[in-house]
């Protein structure tokens, strides 16, 4: 097996199973980490990551299939999806795939998903379109606040990794986000402001004039 | 070049010198307000710093062997911090400004730190880790403005940490011998207690783990509680630093602020940086709690690029945050 990518907290490999080109995705113990805290954490994350993946491919969002879990290893076996992440596209590729990752996240969001890490690292784009990866961190919610903080994560990582274009790679990812997801966006997007306002040292959050003494 | 700067964002009242040449700061005097009992409040904040502003500036001053009439601007750190404190520091500057004919240049404290950070521990193009009392960030320099990439959704990791020390009745003092009170209670305990570890993409969240640690104390050995609560909280924040270097690609990491003295997160953040094979750099202590240098020598860039700011407009700002400051130098 060849490695190709060691993430944050899993190491991706590509290799085969039963014949089919496919990525395993192995969490890793971090050293630093407490080894009990550390167990506790692979293993949840492991397992939810797996159900999650299923119901998201249920909902009709383009997600890797799952082959196999092997909870001893904290392996997922999945397959393998060809193409770069959103976050390495230059920015004539990049709009038409945002779009289409506002898109995706609708139906995984309609079907009481966050994904917890949405970001453009996670999306890829291949040939059939947008595929939202890597379900590490998410979760099932049907709550406003989980699925904002989803859309905070990724117009956040917009506005860092494109800073000179990111106010219509953000306009881009909403609108697509609004076709399936249609009125219920404006909530949502109500709350991503509240929760930017709740961040510390917020100039807006008070709109009373600076006072000299 | 010469530079003088006043920090007074919160405990601290801190004047510093730097000037544009080797050894770049030349005094750094400061004196933090230490509360009998409770947290800070800002009005006996305002007036300690009050009392000790004229003597501190002074002692600067000398110590660098430098006259005001020979300084070339007056920093001020505007913000962010508590705005009665926030004042007094506004006050003096304004003051020192106007009698001595001096540009005066407004400093976003936050800035400070990371600045006084690259230079003193020569860093070059670091992920950053900005951690203090109030603020729990994770940022890096990407087209003149300090990104950030990651940071607390609710209240800051010292933050919770010292409420959580307070609200047991270990403290204050927070500190003893250059110690943090939790760094004592958690050295004795040793038995993992259940707590929630919140972390969402790059950012965290403290204040579940706050509530859930002070009532784990009713029915948990109070040592262990402080382990616990210390392990989960760093342990988040390592994660959430190591996807912000995998999302980088960032060969060095800088940690800047108050928390920076803290052994045991130097321990984990030593493991990270191996792990991942990049370079660890962390402020020294003189530099990582607030100080004036660290305003003098943000206050010299600016100046340098021509930032001053005219006194009717010098409003404190309490709420200003690092990315809305231009960095015209790289």
């Amino acid at each position: 097996m060849e490695l190709i990518a060691k993430g944050a907290e899993a190491e991706i490999y590509l290799g085969e199973f039963l014949g089919v080109k496919a990525v395993y995705k192995r969490r890793i113990s971090k050293r630093y980490r407490n080894p009990l805290i550390d167990r506790r954490i692979n293993l949840e994350r492991t397992l939810k990551e797996a159900k999650v993946m299923f119901s998201s491919i249920r909902e009709g969002v383009r997600t890797p299939a799952l082959y196999y879990v092997n909870l001893r290893e904290y392996t997922l076996i999945m397959e393998y999806v060809e193409g770069l992440p959103l976050s390495k596209l230059t920015p004539s590729l990049l709009l038409d795939y945002v779009r289409d990752a506002g898109r995706m996240s609708a139906l995984m969001h309609r079907g009481n998903i966050y994904h917890g890490d949405l970001t453009l690292n996670n999306v890829i784009a291949s040939k059939e379109g947008a595929f939202i990866i890597d379900f590490g961190l998410s979760g099932f919610s049907n709550d406003v606040e989980d699925i904002a903080t989803d859309i905070h994560t990724m117009l956040r990582s917009i506005e860092s990794i494109f800073p000179s274009i990111s106010e219509s790679v953000k306009d881009v990812f909403l609108s697509g986000y609004k076709e399936v997801a249609g009125s219920e966006t404006e909530d949502i997007v109500t709350r991503v402001k509240e929760i930017r306002l709740r961040g510390r040292y917020v100039e807006e959050r008070r709109n009373k004039p600076h006072n000299v003494e | 070049m010469k530079v003088l700067g006043i920090e007074s964002t919160a405990h601290t009242f801190g004047v510093g010198i730097a000037c544009d040449e080797e050894p770049y700061i030349l005094s750094n005097v400061k004196d933090t307000f230490v509360p009998k009992e409770g947290g800070m409040k800002p009005g006996e904040v305002a007036r300690h710093h009050s009392e000790v502003a004229p003597d501190i500036v002074v002692d600067a001053l000398s110590k660098a062997g430098v006259t005001i009439s020979s300084v070339d601007g007056i920093a001020i750190s505007l913000g962010p911090g508590l705005g009665p404190v926030l004042r007094v520091g506004a006050t003096v500057a304004r003051a020192l400004a106007l009698k001595y004919r001096k540009p005066l240049i407004p400093v976003n404290h936050g800035i400070g730190h990371i600045e006084i950070g690259r230079l003193t521990t020569e860093s070059n193009d670091p992920l950053i880790l900005y951690l203090s009392g109030g603020n729990t960030i994770i940022t890096v320099l990407r087209e003149r403005r300090y990104r950030i990439l990651g940071e607390t959704l609710d209240i800051a990791l010292g933050n919770m940490i010292d409420v959580f020390v307070r609200e047991v009745g270990l403290a204050p003092p927070y500190v003893k011998a250059g110690k943090h009170m939790i760094d004592v209670c958690a050295e004795k305990g040793s038995e993992l207690v259940e707590l929630p570890y919140v972390v969402k993409g790059q950012d965290m969240s403290f204040s579940g783990l706050l509530t859930a640690a002070l009532r784990a104390t009713k029915n948990h050995n109070l040592n262990d509680v402080c382990f616990s609560l210390r392990e989960i909280a760093f342990d988040m924040l390592i994660e959430a630093s190591e996807r912000a270097l995998s999302l980088t690609g960032k060969r060095e990491i800088l940690v800047v602020g108050g928390v920076a003295a803290s052994q045991s997160l130097k321990e984990k953040l030593d493991v990270l940086s191996e792990e991942r094979d990049v370079i660890l750099k962390i402020v020294s202590p003189e530099f990582a709690g607030d100080n004036g240098a660290m305003i003098a020598y943000a206050g010299l860039l600016l100046l340098k690029h021509g930032v001053r700011i005219n006194i009717e407009e010098s409003y404190v700002r309490p709420r200003w945050r690092i990315e809305e400051v231009d960095i015209p130098w790289s």
